[in-house]
């Protein structure tokens, strides 16, 4: 084994380590996941078997081994840089959508609390107010429960 | 018929008073709904203390996002028409029961109020008209019959259209690609003509450099919408 392939092995070891810890942390969602410890396999494959590259080179007609790898790299770099852009313009559509319904939700709610502190007899909103604030924490509560 | 009027606005508190109370005499029976759309100033509360029902959006959505909240209201609420009204105080909201009524005599499901199809007092400034002229000239096309005034703000929607605008209206710098959705969509579209005023408060939101960067953007837009998917609305006719 070559000085420089021990460096590569050692390296995408340590790329592969990086993405297991960034799950176990949640910072990384599996979906997402997948995609990285692929391409971390990929990088230990293309390490180890020596003749691969020269192999695709051939198949695939450059006269320069290390360019395919290049290539190689570049595609890859190109597909994941459009995934985001994909992700990030869903999540901009959705985050549009709550913004919208939390504005309206919000408009109503202060309408219909607006109209019961001036319809009902002095202090019935109020005695009432306790009890709704008991339900929504009891909510909040249940809601921090099902997430665990 | 039920009437909302849409009022979106980013920072006008100085202006936003003045416009709920000018709907208000015009169309004494519409209900009024504020967007405000993240502002830093007291917008909200002005247009909550003018009697305006106001919905905030939690952060600046951009003028496209703050339309289409109004027409989320609309659709849900069973609003028959739905008009829309600049909060910097340029649109002549005397003009609204012209707008309105063209949707209620069944003439059109979508009007825009438009500065130019007689001569109604407004000069811009040369480059801004060149721009508009190609604009005309696309929209024209894409409708079936001539559009003068491509990125007039003024429009009153009647019940198919909130329809389609709920669902699908483009993010910022709306005018012209809501009008291409519309005409895909198979929706009747017409020009009425107002006269425009200076606005009473705030600025442009447009200077050079995004004049620019706006052809480009609504010409792509346009083109995208145009090899895109229609969005047909369910409702039938009046």
């Amino acid at each position: 084994m070559t000085r420089i392939v021990l460096v590569g092995v050692i390296t995408s070891i340590a790329f592969v380590a990086a993405i297991v810890l960034l799950i176990r942390a949640r910072r990384l969602q599996e979906r997402f996941a997948i995609l990285w410890i692929v391409t971390a396999v990929g990088v230990v494959v293309l390490g180890l078997w020596t003749d691969a590259l020269d192999l695709l080179a051939r198949a695939v007609g450059i006269a320069y081994p290390p360019s395919a790898l290049f290539l190689l790299v570049s595609v890859f770099v190109v597909l994941v840089l459009l995934h985001t852009a994909i992700v990030l313009s869903r999540l901009s559509d959705q985050n549009q959508t709550l913004a919208q319904r939390v504005a309206t939700l919000d408009e109503r709610l202060r309408r219909l609390e607006g109209a019961d502190a001036e319809e009902e007899p002095n202090g019935a909103a109020l005695r009432r107010a306790p009890q709704t604030a008991d339900l929504a924490r009891r909510r909040l509560r249940l809601a921090r429960g099902s997430r665990k | 018929m039920k009437l909302l009027a849409i009022v979106p606005a980013f920072n006008e508190e100085g202006a936003v008073a003045d416009v709920i109370a000018e709907i208000r005499r015009a169309e004494p029976d519409a209900d009024v709904l504020v967007v405000d759309d993240g502002s830093h100033d007291a917008t909200a509360e002005v247009a909550h203390a003018a009697g305006a029902r106001v919905a905030r959006l939690p952060f600046n959505l951009g003028i496209g996002g703050a339309v289409q909240t109004g027409f989320r209201v609309a659709w849900d609420e069973g609003y028959d028409v739905a008009v829309q009204v600049d909060g910097d105080g340029q649109h002549p909201a005397e003009a609204i029961p012209r707008l309105v009524a063209a949707i209620e005599e069944g003439q059109a499901d979508y009007v825009v109020g438009s500065r130019f199809v007689e001569d109604t007092g407004y000069q811009a400034p040369r480059p801004r008209r060149m721009g508009m002229v190609i604009l005309s000239a696309l929209v024209s096309r894409i409708v079936g019959h001539p559009m003068t005034d491509t990125t007039s703000g003024f429009r009153a929607a009647g019940r198919r259209a909130i329809e389609v605008f709920a669902a699908h209206y483009p993010h910022d710098y709306p005018e012209v690609e809501a009008t291409v959705i519309a005409a895909r969509g198979g929706l009747r579209v017409l020009e009425v003509p107002v006269e425009m005023r200076p606005r009473t408060a705030g600025r442009s939101s447009i200077n050079a450099v995004q004049s620019a960067y706006y052809m480009v953007k609504v010409i792509l837009a346009v083109g995208v919408q145009c090899l895109g998917r229609r969005y047909r609305p369910e409702e039938r006719p009046a």
